[in-house]
């Protein structure tokens, strides 16, 4: 099997976006394209463009969304997939681009993650989003993501001890790191004591899914990322030195968050990472960086103790510690995490991916993880029911 | 075939029209789902058999979410999973003052989003009135 790598990254910034849903993919592509020393003439070597979105069809009436770009940046011949895997539809076709080069289909696939869902009102957003969850068991109650996290959340907190304080905390370490990075959709750091005290609390940071404030959720966010994978033995081809990708890891989970056996368990996260390491040669202890993947902020706390960081129930504790700030332990979500630089569903998994490739090359400036040498990604599907883990390397 | 799963009178009563929720028992090794599998997680068997879903449990865990979707005309909904004593643990909606972990509900039936035409019934988790 073909080594594979990452030669080129682009990213929007996240935010509210003022151009087209293809705009704004193309965008991120050319940054990646140019990072890459790429120009998209004829000849221009990329066999294959893979498009990662949840949304493009329902929100943006945009199907077979991948055509569109791929003639937009006349890249014809190449060819064009859409790849839908709800929020880790990014990392999945990361995963796809890379089974693709590995097997000898192609030499080059150029990975597009783009999402715009500013384009709708807050309460069709929340209904798109909800359409990911069990069509029967929980849709049609109006359950939503946050209704799964809040549950969730009073699980670990009844079962572990970790309180709303570690939550606003872990917040404000989020937003701390999208400061230095310039493509988060928020550049503000909350106050501690602001988002915590008793008085005037609902004003400041209200309920969003008891327990569950304002400050422990992602905003939505309109986005692209992009990078361009190659086989490591065209890789000098490429102006960048290629970042390996070392390991992919993934698992499913049961659809229904009810009836998993152990409520408090993130199965799904727990498989996809042994296998990223397995495939990698790597254990959690090799792992420099790491983005993980924080919609809702308990995530990262549960996440950090699934991939092997940290014992089951001690995420929190060892945020308290500084263990997962930049200069700590592991530092986790140096980008701001989806919590601070956004939540762009179908771009998340690749914009993660571009922050390690980032770190891996010592390119993170003002948050730079020194001498980071692997990473690691962690794309959540659904409540946890479908999750990918890469593993990515520095070769010496 | 279909039995009842519980020996308490299922909380219809003004509910009466809506219509009986359903677990699903494995003819071949009894493991009970909810919701539907077309294949049993324990032996693999294709054939379940229907168990009516009600009387008490007991409240595992619960939420209150404030931004509901789109078709929800209300500020906010509670939401809970319970946990049948069969080991079943099933989320629904919750209509309950004050919903404390571990507290005893009954099960009801109800409609938990208004369609046009039809409208979307199931599993509203209310207090148990008849424990005392
Ligand atoms: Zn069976």
């Amino acid at each position: 099997m073909r080594s594979v790598g990452i030669v080129g990254i682009g990213h929007t910034k996240f935010g509210k976006s003022r151009v087209s849903y293809t705009d704004m993919a193309c965008e991120a592509a050319l940054q990646a394209l140019k990072d890459a020393g790429v120009t998209p003439l004829p000849g221009h070597g990329i066999d294959q463009v893979l498009l990662a979105t949840m949304g493009a069809s329902m929100i943006n009436h945009q199907s077979g969304a991948a055509s569109a770009i791929v003639d937009t940046l006349n890249l014809r011949p190449a060819m064009a997939e859409t790849v839908e895997n709800g929020p880790a539809s990014g990392a999945s076709a990361i995963k796809l681009g890379y089974s693709m080069i590995a097997s000898g289909l192609a030499d080059t696939v150029l990975v597009i993650g783009a999402e715009m869902m500013r384009k709708v009102s807050g309460w069709e957003g929340t209904d798109f989003v909800a359409t990911m969850l069990h069509p029967e068991a929980e849709y049609p109650y109006g359950m939503t993501l946050p209704a799964l996290a809040g549950m969730f959340t009073r699980l670990i907190m009844g079962k572990y001890g970790l309180t709303s304080k570690d939550l606003a905390l872990l917040s404000v370490k989020n937003h701390s790191n999208a400061m230095h990075n310039p493509c988060a959709h928020i550049r503000m750091v909350p106050d501690l004591e602001a988002i915590t005290a008793d008085e005037d609390i609902e004003t400041v940071n209200p309920l969003v899914a008891d327990p569950l404030r304002l400050y422990d959720v992602c905003p939505v966010s309109d986005g692209a990322a992009a990078v361009l994978l190659c086989a490591m033995d065209v890789a000098d081809r490429f102006e960048k030195k290629a970042i390996r990708v070392a390991g992919i890891g993934q698992a499913t989970d049961t659809h229904a968050v009810a009836e998993r056996e152990v409520p408090t368990d993130l199965l799904a996260v727990r498989m996809a990472a042994q296998r990223a390491y397995e495939m990698s040669g790597l254990l959690p202890t090799d792992i420099d960086v790491a983005e993980l993947h924080d919609a809702f902020l308990i995530l990262e706390i549960v996440e950090s103790e699934e991939v092997g960081f940290f014992k089951r129930g001690e995420g929190h504790l060892a945020l308290r510690e500084g263990k997962t700030q930049i200069g700590g332990e592991i530092p986790i979500n140096t980008s701001g995490g989806l919590k601070a630089k956004g939540h762009p569903l179908g771009a998340t998994g690749v914009s993660q991916t571009v922050e390690i490739v980032r770190q891996l090359r010592g390119e993170a400036e003002g948050r730079q993880v020194e001498g980071a040498r692997n990473g690691l990604v962690v794309n959540f599907g659904g409540f946890g029911n479908n999750v990918v883990a890469l593993i990515l390397s520095k070769d010496a | 075939m279909r039995e009842t799963m519980s020996e308490t009178m299922p909380a219809a009563d003004a509910k009466c029209a809506a219509p009986p929720m359903y677990a699903f028992r494995c003819e071949a090794c009894g493991e009970i789902h909810y919701p539907r599998h077309y294949v049993c997680k324990t032996c693999g068997s294709q054939d379940f058999d229907e168990v009516v879903l009600d009387g008490a449990c007991l409240l595992e865990t619960w939420t209150r979410v404030f931004n509901l979707p789109e078709g929800y005309m209300k500020p906010s909904l509670c939401f809970g999973m319970v946990r049948f004593p069969n080991g079943l643990v099933v989320a629904g909606q919750l209509d309950v003052e004050e919903p404390r972990i571990g507290m005893e509900l009954q099960t009801s039936v109800g409609v938990i989003k208004e369609g046009i035409g039809q409208d979307n019934y199931g599993f509203i988790f209310i207090e148990n009135n008849m424990k005392e």
